[in-house]
């Protein structure tokens, strides 16, 4: 029992119960959620840096056995961080203290905002160090729950239209989840909702078990189910049309977290399950992977032609965000070919994508969010020449820009690039998708360069145009703003000059999966 | 700005003679990009080059007319606006114009990304409203089995034991067992 990874995960929920239950000034409430989240950031930080690469495997293992005191009923309390983890549990620190410095704005209805703002950082790391599939599932339906709030109360738009569209989609991913799991654990031979083996502890894994077990439905069907769920939570094509009109609707913060570190719960379940889980049993990945790799290269171009024509700056980098997570399933379908570890490359790079679109798309979202505070507009033919009133929001705009665009010495880039060389080596369709893959950056170079041409170069707005009015009043970047831009800004950087820091320990994750 | 440019036109005007004199200069020695030149790709069996007298001469002249072209132009002498060459030059033989405005615009963005556009918009995002809209319409539907009145209620109870009992007693025809027999393997599969 080390303790840590528990704290990290219920320090934002009791903070959140905490301001709830106790605290009254709005003022107070504010400062509490910052420093909150400052030291989560900090935890996750010395999380991350804890996880010995040398020993490998599941680290920081929190255990209790038989949490829920039903007879034959063996879930666990148990959390722990692997190397596929680790990253994302460090992105989800950056995030959330990403999303709640740059709320300082909010005057509505404070007191409940950093509640379940609070509440939702927390139940996403859940998510992610959750070893017991009943665990999992639970933390992530109760996502659900702040997300609803957040997007109907505090959203803009078609507020609740959004909020409802994305609770209804997600609990029918969460549907298919629970009946995955329940196929699962009732399965012969497995009768056990622990997600990874442990030998330390004498745990056997579902990934262990899988091989001998007798399933109550066919184990494609199982496979499909699971799949589907995390298909609708990453998006990938066709399931992707809950996330524009959410992402659009949502608070700024909202939105940096739901792109940041909500999709990347679809993403991390397809590893860990889809993957974890299916590699040792019968399922057959031959049938499956053109399948995913076909959607993956039509969600990368549909999402990247769908984000050119949009005229909404949210919009856009919603729909850019279908595009770019559809290089995590190009990525993801290499493991048909692994048969050794210099195979895992393409998948080392989808793990890694999910991170760094996560810090990327957060920063392309605070930025409009910035942008939006001040025109009060994100109709990209209002803007115009807005680099003459705010020089620096425009330079750290332009960074989103190439890391999204996947510019060298960005971190974008590293993750694409190790996507299609991993995944083009494959063959056959396989290299066939890889190029449509490139292509998307090529879209991507478009629609990036264009929205910001339009919107920060280029002439002052015309006069039909709202903004023109208050276009000589306009601000900067407000000193507050600083600090959530670059809590973001420097991981793009360091992560693409130095990718090592993250793929050393994503590598021992996936080399752990197939236990290479 | 003029200072720079008098420096970038000398160095322009004698750079080829430093790159490749015609002497050895002791710093650069003689022909030295062309012997440069000769151990590459193309010719890993380098030929002798000779002077060739008429293509020295073309271009020459041709370099000739083009300056005094430029200067009769500068000058104000000779009116070249009107020429068919010089629109197609000045705007690059319309590429630009070619590219951003026929395949960008018209084909990419307006042929090709409408069409997606449409399909998200009427076929992706509408087939998810058209599932919820067919939830409602069950929904309505099977509320009016909800009327209150008992003897509906009991109806429909009654309809289906028998229903189901018929299936019970059809799919053990050919069992062989007698109606009593039945019967008790019904009790015992209820209990």
């Amino acid at each position: 029992m080390n303790g840590l990874i528990s704290i990290i995960v219920f320090i934002p929920i009791l903070a959140s119960i905490i301001i709830l239950a106790l605290l009254r000034n709005d003022k107070f409430i504010r400062r509490f959620s910052f420093s909150i989240v400052s030291i989560e950031l900090l935890l996750t930080i010395f999380a991350f840096s804890l996880y010995d690469k040398a020993k490998g495997g599941i680290q920081l293992v929190d255990f209790i056995e038989g949490w829920i005191p039903i007879k034959g009923f063996n879930a666990n309390y148990l959390v722990g961080i692997d190397g596929l983890s680790a990253p994302l549990v460090l992105l989800s620190g950056i995030l959330g203290a990403a999303a709640v410095w740059g709320s300082w704005r909010i005057k509505n209805r404070v007191k409940e905002y950093f509640a379940l703002l609070l509440f939702l950082q927390g139940v996403v790391i859940g998510v992610f160090v959750s070893l017991d599939l009943l665990l999992f599932f639970i933390f992530w339906e109760a996502e659900l729950i702040p997300m609803y709030f957040l997007i109907s109360i505090w959203g803009s738009g078609r507020a609740h239209y959004s909020a409802a569209k994305f609770v209804i989609f997600t609990l029918f991913a969460g549907a298919l989840l629970i009946i995955g799991i329940l196929a699962i654990y009732l399965s012969q031979g497995i009768n056990s909702f622990t997600m990874v083996s442990i030998p330390e502890l004498n745990l056997q894994g579902i990934p262990e078990l899988m091989t001998g077990a007798n399933f109550l439905i066919p184990v494609s069907v199982i496979f499909w189910l699971f799949f589907i769920s995390f298909a609708i939570k990453l998006p990938l094509w066709p399931l992707h049309s809950w996330l524009p009109d959410a992402h659009t609707d949502a608070p700024t913060a909202v939105s940096v977290m739901l792109a940041g570190i909500l999709l990347k719960m679809g993403g991390y379940g397809i590893f860990r399950i889809s993957l974890g889980f299916f590699k040792n049993s019968s399922f057959n990945f031959d049938v499956a992977a053109p399948i995913l790799v076909i959607l993956g290269a039509i969600s990368v171009i549909y999402g990247a032609i769908l984000t050119i024509r949009q005229t909404d700056l949210k919009r856009l980098i919603a729909f850019s965000s279908v595009s770019h997570m559809g290089y995590v399933i190009i990525g993801f379908s290499s493991l048909i070919s692994v048969v050794s570890i210099n195979d895992t490359l393409a998948l080392n790079g989808a793990a890694l994508q999910l991170f760094t679109h996560g810090t990327i798309t957060g920063l392309a979202f605070l930025l409009v969010g910035l942008v939006y505070d001040r025109t009060h507009t994100r109709y990209i033919p209002d803007l115009g020449g807005l680099t003459a009133k705010m020089p620096i929001i425009a330079i750290f705009f332009l960074i989103a820009g190439f890391g999204s665009l996947g510019l060298p010495g960005l971190s974008g880039f590293v993750a694409e690039l190790m996507i299609f060389l991993g995944t083009f080596q494959v063959g056959n369709i396989f290299a066939i998708a890889t190029v449509i893959g490139v292509f998307g950056v090529v879209l991507a170079a478009g629609y990036t360069l264009w929205m910001i041409q339009r919107s920060f170069f280029g002439n002052k707005p015309s006069k039909e145009s709202p903004v023109s009015k208050d276009f000589e009043e306009l601000s900067d970047m407000h000193i507050l703003d600083v600090f959530p831009v670059l809590v973001l800004t420097i991981p793009i950087f360091v992560v693409g000059i130095y990718p090592r820091l993250l793929t050393d320990i994503i590598e021992i994750g996936i080399r752990e999966m197939f236990l290479l | 700005m003029l200072f720079p440019m008098i420096i970038l036109g000398f160095l322009s005007v004698v750079v080829g003679f430093l790159v490749n004199p015609l002497l050895d200069l002791g710093f650069v020695s003689k022909h030295a990009f062309s012997h440069f030149l000769e151990h590459n790709l193309f010719f890993d069996d380098p030929k002798e080059f000779h002077f060739v007298f008429e293509v020295a001469i073309i271009s020459t002249i041709l370099a000739i007319m083009g300056i005094v072209t430029a200067i009769l132009v500068v000058k104000g002498k000779l009116n070249i606006k009107n020429n068919f060459v010089y629109k197609i030059l000045i705007n690059k033989y319309y590429f630009d114009e070619f590219y951003e405005n026929l395949i960008v615009k018209k084909f990419f963005y307006n042929k090709i990304g409408s069409f997606i556009s449409w399909i998200d918009e009427n076929i992706v995002d509408k087939s998810n409203a058209k599932i919820s809209d067919f939830t409602i319409y069950l929904s309505k539907k099977m509320s009016k089995i909800q009327n209150g009145h008992l003897q509906s209620y009991g109806f429909v109870f009654f309809t289906a034991l028998t229903v189901l009992m018929i299936v019970f007693f059809i799919s053990n025809l050919n069992t062989g067992d007698s109606w009593l027999d039945l019967i008790d393997k019904l009790n015992s599969e209820i209990y």
